[in-house]
């Protein structure tokens, strides 16, 4: 099989050179002068006749049966309109014909991809969004994701709570608890495998899909929006063209200050409050033997008459000077190193065109020893045969990754340090307190320390993966207006890690220690052997996906247009993976040894468990058969009909076959008004409106129709450890059905003279219906909560991006704004919510009328003059009653602040240039929402955690409260949890995140063989790149960033090379 | 021609959506899911013994086992609190609570398992006795749910009358479309009988393992739910029954138990699985279950004599006010153990002989008991002529071996109720106020969950 993909690949990469034809019809292309990339949509018309053509996505066109000396009138907009004569035409070298820009701008070209057809954004009625490969190019960033960020109008990256399994929305959230992210679909079918595979030099374009016109075609998992890459090709009829780029991108380490936190002499005052008071006794004496801080040891060792006061007193002053927050930047973190080069070479004879790109990211992480790597390679080819009719395509992509991440931070008490004043390594405190890990080696246990500096190296976390894509296309046309294509992808991807740990490594000793048996006589034996520890696990995962498809495009009377598709696709994609622990491992010979995973061990220094097993097995299969239609049809370019409808049927578990099924459809209307001929304004030459309508699909597979159950096999702390098992999943549900968005449409696009502005304007209505939600059932049924279509949704909003031009001369400036705006509610949910829940923010809590994430705070009473104790409201009353508080608040007394996730963001962006030099600076803004600001935690403090600055701050004397919120430290030093939940939790704590952020500036100089003729290459560009250089505006006071108060994203600068032969 | 080459086309592109759709689409999602039906599928439910070898959680904190000091209460979920303070009405914001959303889960999967396995025709004698242990064993655990849901959630029963009260509904196949009403209690009771003699016919003598239940289990259950309704002759028997097939008593006196005093806190000395587990179960676990702030009731750790080794082995040593804390759990860990053993077996004989005025054979049985737990040669046995009431012994007896199981206290503290010198148990004292549970039966047994309530209108 290998072999076989082998040489396929070799086929393709040597495949750069065909027989040319000299050709005998017209079939030309058009081209855009100033790219050389072929323009797909022109629009080739006979002067005085009916005979039309649009070029498809290669530029080229048809014409026959043509007298010589017709007119041909060549247009497409945003370019000049060219007229030749048909013998002109096919007198062209090449057969191609340039068009010249009408304005020198990049943005006007848009050629929107749906990953099933290309379709002139003019002729378009939904909703799309395109970022063309300048754009993509902006930044400097290892992951293409990232290249959308704050260039995507209605694109959001989430942050903050709950965004870790919903990174990215396109016009807010549809559903509760079903698949949460867009679509992402790479050269015609949806990728499957892990984004960062994507090597964003091989991009050519990105649209993104936004309403149900646009990526219904996509069904049942167009839901959430659906982002279509294009990669880059060849062009017919084009000299090679080589570019090279190279860049290093270096990120400062990480702001660990930037968290506010509490004077460390404080912190040792409080540890000796709360060993005075008796507080750490228990913790002293457990058997667990927990950790206890250096400070809390030395205070111990006083009481213990092991040492004298004046040498607790000195410990404790050597212990005020240290931060371990000093001790980690300037011994273990790094600033982290990103290196990326990619080549492209690219071209095409009349029959024939090709793409190879070869690319290589190396990345050193911000710890050190850690670091990735990644190889990309892609070829594309393309041959036309039977004299024109059938195009074979044929690409192979190919994605070879590595990490290392073995080395991982150590987590360090506020005043420990990594190395002492000689620059030796120290011991961290652990798992045990420094007594046990100390008294070890003489009980006859290994060495139990953990020297964090010492640990560099030792483990090694590997992760390998390689990921190959051939596409295969067929493509006959059968009349001039209709074509038949066949397209099969064939996707695999292996993955390996392989952890491994060698016996010196503190996890491997501290697991042996954990195990290790001693008979009478004294003698230890080792239960887990002695030798390291190897975690494997392999994946394997393999797709194919066919697609049958039939385009055609027939023109009646010059007036009538039809493009349509109708086709049918299936996918089957499986998952295997499958993992395995070895212990007593040696990774010089490759043996390992077998251990007793029955026998139940008293551990020490307390409690008993059998060894941890780490086998597991799994496999999943994800099977789609569809059937799609799409047509569109334009009367006199001026009115627009679309229509699109599919049918997906999925191997969904345990469903009916006929509700396996779901049928979506949309609808659209578009009317330049521009083309009217009552409508002539010199100022507003170009204006359309347009509106869809439609439904979109979502998928949900953890529900099933049946009773199911999950096989899994006992854990080892169980009572019946490694044995088959099976619990029930859920109970039946035979009404089951797919997720379903239905959404509204409407835009207006337009231009104003000469381009000076052009923008679009779009107003949506999105309603998420039949999304799988719970509703409460009496629990004597089996279950309390029943999953189901129960739950529904409501987004509005309006998206406006504007481009302007306002210098077009030596220098220009260019200006790009957006605005995404959105008001997101959930509008039916039976489920109560829980108030604990709604405050806390780390829980999905729908709550009917308000958006799915929302900030609720509990009402603030002031602190307790008295006592400087945090106050809530009971009763209409100031409360430190808070069992009493968290009791009687219902949803409806809580504060309900607004959403936790912008309602507005945006970005603006300014361009100037001049000779060459280019400056690029981009602004984002993100508004009308709010965070729950960190302030100090006693119940932390008082486990002997540090905690918040705020701390500085706190009530301390009666009368403090009036310039305080910030609670005292509790008299009696004792833990509340419901204390600090009502505080964590309180309206006092709530702010606007609302904030406008400089983002990144970007400087290139450029240049070109046609200013200067001498140059050894067509053009060259020069660029560097900083990001997130900070924000600029915030709505709240304090010195916090509302997006990420822990560590901020560091700033990062990066330089580059761009060489165009 | 060119409608051949379109005809061959359209044939190509649509003929494999079409031809494949049947068996394409069955595939399984994943390698693990699947709708129960076969043997194993069935067997494989009962496996996951940590959520199907499951007791009751909230008895424990019903009854006068445990003393919870305020710091203690404090750090306590809301209904667990309320359930100290003996209210009726648990507070929770859900309105659920465990004991009856947990049985009824469980329930629900016996369910799905003796619906599956009437539908199964066993291929030979092998899966057929496997087939009838795992009925056998999913009539068994439904039983033993449904007979704590009634000491939970149901009036005492004192007198005949009462079996004629609102019980809990009974849900007897996995129908997940409409709830059920209330049946009363000795319909709920009958059922609970019915399938414990019918377990009988199903199961194996000797379990295969401490996990699974047997013959032996079925007596002593049946041998304790006869206890409650007062049937002293059945409790008799069926103990007796369970006896004669296991009656394995732990020797305390062995080193493998004396080594580990004095006990520390979170060190459990009884090894799980012993020789006098029949059944292990476990209660649903509750952090006041095994928070240090959660003391053993002094009166009743106060008697044990001094040469119990119960008094040293079920508890850690006494802090400086004297309070111990459990540690005898026949879990051998944290979890609290509310399973049969050998031990309630002859407390239930006993118990019953006395009651049966059968004084002198009720002596002999706790004396067969008591021998293996005290220090050897110290312990001097029962005779009628140095007790004064036998039945007043013997429930001593009962209530130092089978302290901190679970339910078991609460239930005896129900059926205490019918006699006539019980004069209750102590009142608490929380943050300075008193709360006396009385000898009502009505402050006896909880509200039924208000989730329940709301949503089950049958009901």
């Amino acid at each position: 099989m290998k072999t076989t993909y082998l040489t396929i690949l070799l086929t393709f990469l040597l495949g750069a050179v065909w027989a040319q034809q000299n050709q005998v019809d017209i079939v030309a292309q058009v081209f855009s002068l100033e790219g050389n990339t072929p323009l797909a949509g022109a629009v080739i018309k006979e002067k005085e006749g009916t005979k039309t053509a649009i070029s498809d996505q290669n530029g080229r066109f048809e014409l026959s049966g043509l007298v010589p000396n017709s007119v041909l009138v060549v247009s497409f907009i945003g370019f000049e309109t060219v007229e030749l004569t048909a013998s002109e035409l096919q007198a062209m070298e090449d057969g191609i014909l340039y068009l010249q820009n009408a304005i020198t701008d990049m943005d006007q070209v848009t050629v929107l991809s749906t990953g099933y057809q290309q379709i002139p954004k003019e002729r378009a009625t939904g909703s799309y969004v395109s970022v063309d490969k300048e754009l993509i190019n902006r930044k400097v960033s290892t992951n293409l994701l990232d290249r959308l960020e704050d260039v995507t109008p209605s694109l959001i990256f989430n942050r903050g709570n709950r965004s870790s399994n919903d990174a990215i929305s396109i016009r807010g959230r549809s559903t509760l608890f079903a698949e949460t992210q867009p679509l992402i679909v790479i050269d015609n079918f949806p990728y499957d495998g892990p984004l960062e595979n994507i090597n964003p030099n091989d991009v050519e374009s990105i649209t993104v899909l936004r309403d149900a016109a646009s990526a219904s075609i996509w069904g049942a998992r167009s839901g959430n929006g659906v982002i279509v890459i294009k990669t880059k090709s060849g062009a017919f009829n084009s000299p090679m063209n080589i570019s090279l780029n190279a860049n290093i991108n270096i990120t400062e380490k990480p702001d660990l200050f930037a968290r506010p936190q509490m004077a460390i002499g404080d912190f040792i005052a409080v540890e000796q409050q709360l060993f005075d008071n008796g507080s750490y006794n228990s913790r002293i004496n457990q058997s667990a033997r927990p950790p206890l801080s250096p400070g809390v040891e030395a205070m111990l060792a006083f009481r213990e008459g092991q040492i004298t006061e004046q040498e607790k007193n000195n410990f404790l002053e050597a212990y005020n000077t240290y931060d371990s927050r000093e001790q980690l930047l300037s011994h273990f973190y790094r600033p982290s190193q990103n290196q990326q080069y990619s080549l492209n070479i690219n071209g095409g004879s009349a029959k024939h065109r090709y793409n190879i790109s070869l690319g290589t990211d190396f990345n050193l992480h911000e710890i050190p020893g850690n670091q990735d790597r990644r190889f990309t390679l892609n070829s594309q080819n393309d041959w036309k045969l039977l004299k024109d009719k059938l195009e074979i395509g044929s690409s192979v992509s190919l994605v070879q990754s590595s990490r290392q991440t073995g080395n991982t931070l150590p987590d360090m008490g506020p005043y420990e340090r990594l190395v002492d004043e000689s620059g030796n390594p120290l011991p961290v405190i652990r798992d045990f307190n420094t007594r046990y890990v100390s008294a070890l080696p003489e009980q006859g246990f290994l060495d139990g320390s953990f020297v964090p500096l010492n640990e560099i190296g030792l483990i090694s976390d590997r992760g390998d993966q390689l990921d190959l894509r051939l596409n295969t296309t067929l493509a006959y046309r059968i009349t001039p207006w209709i074509k038949a294509s066949l397209l099969h992808q064939y996707w695999n991807n292996t993955g390996e890690t392989r952890l491994v740990k060698p016996s010196d490594s503190y996890d491997v000793r501290w697991l042996i220690n954990r195990f290790t048996q001693f008979d009478d006589a004294g003698s230890p034996s080792y239960p887990v052997p002695l030798g390291g520890t190897l975690n494997q696990r392999l994946t394997k995962s393999t797709g194919n996906y066919l697609r049958g498809q039939l385009t055609f495009s027939p023109s009646w009377n010059g007036v009538h247009q039809l493009n349509g598709i109708v086709g049918g696709e299936m996918k089957d994609v499986s998952t295997l993976s499958t993992g395995s622990l070895f212990y007593g491992y040696d990774d010089d010979f490759g043996l390992s040894l077998p251990v007793d995973y029955q026998t139940r061990f008293q551990i020490n220094p307390n409690s008993s468990s059998t060894i941890p097993r780490g086998d597991s097995h799994s496999g999943t299969i994800d099977r789609f058969i569809s059937l799609f239609a799409n047509a569109s049809y334009s009367y006199q370019k001026k009115y627009i009909v679309s229509a699109s409808a599919r049918r997906d049927a999925s191997n969904l578990f345990g469903v009916n076959t006929n509700m396996r099924a779901v049928p979506l459809w949309s609808a659209g209307l578009g009317w330049v008004l521009s083309e009217e001929n009552f409508f002539q304004s010199g100022f507003l030459p170009y204006l359309k409106l347009r509106s869809t309508f439609g439904y979109n699909g979502n998928v949900d597979r953890s529900t099933s129709a049946f009773t199911t159950a999950n096989y899994f096999i006992t854990a080892s702390f169980s009572q019946n450890p490694g044995e088959r098992a099976a619990v029930i999943q859920n109970p039946p549900n035979p009404d089951l059905r797919w997720e379903r968005v239905k959404m509204w449409n409407t835009a207006l696009d337009f231009s104003l003279k000469n381009d000076v502005v052009d923008g679009s304007i779009e107003f949506y209505i999105k309603d998420g219906i039949d999304l799988i939600g719970d509703i409460p059932v009496a629990p004597s049924l089996g279950e309390s909560i029943f999953r189901g279509n129960f739950a529904s949704t409501q987004t509005k909003g309006f998206d406006i991006a504007l481009n302007a031009r306002p210098l077009q001369r030596a220098i220009q400036w260019d200006v790009n704004f957006f605005i995404s705006h959105l008001k997101e509610e959930v509008t039916d949910y039976e489920i109560q919510p829980q108030v604990d829940q709604m405050v806390s923010g780390l829980f999905t809590v729908p709550v009917t009328g308000n958006p799915l994430f929302g900030l609720y705070s509990f009402p603030w009473g002031g602190l307790d003059p008295d006592t400087g104790q945090p106050r809530g409201i009971l009763d209409d009353e100031p409360s430190t009653d808070y069992r009493g508080i968290r009791r009687g608040t219902s949803p409806e007394d809580l504060i309900f602040h607004g959403s936790t996730r912008p309602t507005s963001f945006g970005a603006l962006r300014n361009t100037l240039s001049y000779k060459g030099i280019s400056l690029s600076v981009n602004v984002s803004y993100r508004l009308g929402y709010y965070f729950r600001r960190n302030s100090v935690d006693y119940s932390a403090l008082l486990n002997g955690r540090i905690t918040h600055a705020d701390f500085d701050t706190r009530w301390q004397n009666a009368g403090d409260e009036v310039t305080t919120s910030i609670p005292g430290l509790p008299a009696d030093l004792r833990v509340n949890a419901n204390r600090q939940f009502i505080y964590n939790n309180a309206e006092v704590l709530a702010e606007r995140g609302d904030h406008i952020r400089l983002q990144d500036i970007r400087l290139a100089y450029r240049l070109d063989r046609g200013t200067h003729p001498w140059l050894p290459f067509f053009n060259a560009e020069l660029y560097s790149y900083v990001n997130n250089l900070g924000i600029i505006w915030k709505k709240t006071e304090h010195d916090i960033d509302p997006d990420f108060q822990n560590i901020p994203p560091a700033r990062s600068i990066a330089f580059g090379l761009r060489v165009n032969f | 021609m060119r409608t051949y080459k379109l005809n061959i086309l359209l044939v190509i592109i649509f003929g494999f959506s079409f031809a494949s759709c049947s068996g394409f689409l069955d595939e399984k999602p994943s390698k693990t899911i699947v709708v129960p039906k076969s043997v194993e599928d069935l067997q494989s439910i009962l496996n996951a013994v940590d959520g199907v070898n499951i007791s009751d959680s909230f008895g424990l904190i019903l009854s006068d086992d445990i003393f919870i000091t305020d710091d203690g209460l404090l750090a306590l979920p809301d209904n667990i609190r309320d359930g100290y303070l003996w209210k009726r009405q648990l507070s929770d914001a859900q309105g659920s609570m465990p004991t009856w959303s947990f049985a009824y889960g469980n329930i629900f999967k016996f369910n799905v398992v003796l619906e599956e396995a009437e539908k199964i025709t066993p291929a030979n004698e092998a899966e057929k006795s496997q087939l009838d242990r795992i009925k056998g064993a999913a009539l068994y655990l439904r039983s033993q749910n449904y007979f704590e849901l009634l000491q939970i959630f149901t009036h005492p029963l004192i007198s005949q009358a009462d079996l004629g009260k609102d019980g809990v509904p009974l849900m007897l196949t996995p129908d997940f479309s409409a709830p059920k009403g209330k049946s009363t209690v000795g319909e709920v009771y009958d059922q609970i009988i019915e399938d414990l003699i019918k377990a009988l016919d199903l199961l194996p003598e000797v379990p295969v393992d401490a996990l699974r239940p047997s013959k032996v289990a079925s007596y002593g259950l049946l041998a304790r739910i006869y206890l409650q309704l007062g049937g002293y002759d059945q409790a008799l028997n069926f103990a007796n029954q369970a006896l004669s097939i296991k009656s394995d008593l732990m020797n305390l006196n062995s080193n493998s138990y004396l080594s580990n005093l004095p006990i520390t806190l979170y060190t459990y000395p009884i090894p799980r699985f012993n020789e006098e587990v029949v059944l292990h179960i476990l209660a649903g676990s509750q952090s006041y279950m095994y928070s240090n702030l959660t003391f053993v009731n002094q009166v009743v750790y106060d008697s044990y004599d001094e040469n119990d080794i119960r008094k040293y082995l079920y508890f850690t040593a006494p802090d400086q006010l004297g309070r111990v804390n459990f540690a005898g759990n026949f879990s051998g860990e944290y979890l609290v153990f509310a399973g049969i053993t050998t031990g309630e077996l002859y407390l239930i004989k006993a118990e019953a002989l006395a009651r049966k005025e059968r004084e002198e054979e009720a002596l002999q049985t706790l004396n067969i008991l008591l021998e293996s737990r005290f220090y050897e040669d110290t312990f001097i046995p029962y005779t009628a002529e140095n007790v004064g009431s036998v039945l007043k012994i013997v429930l001593e007896e009962r209530r130092k071996e089978m302290i901190y199981r679970g339910i078991l206290r609460w239930t005896d503290m129900r059926r205490f109720l019918k006699d006539q010198n019980w004069s209750g148990v102590a009142p608490r004292v929380v943050e300075g106020v008193t709360y006396d549970l009385g000898t009502s039966p009505e402050n006896y047994f909880l509200e039924i969950p208000l989730n329940e309530q709301e949503r089950n209108e049958a009901l």
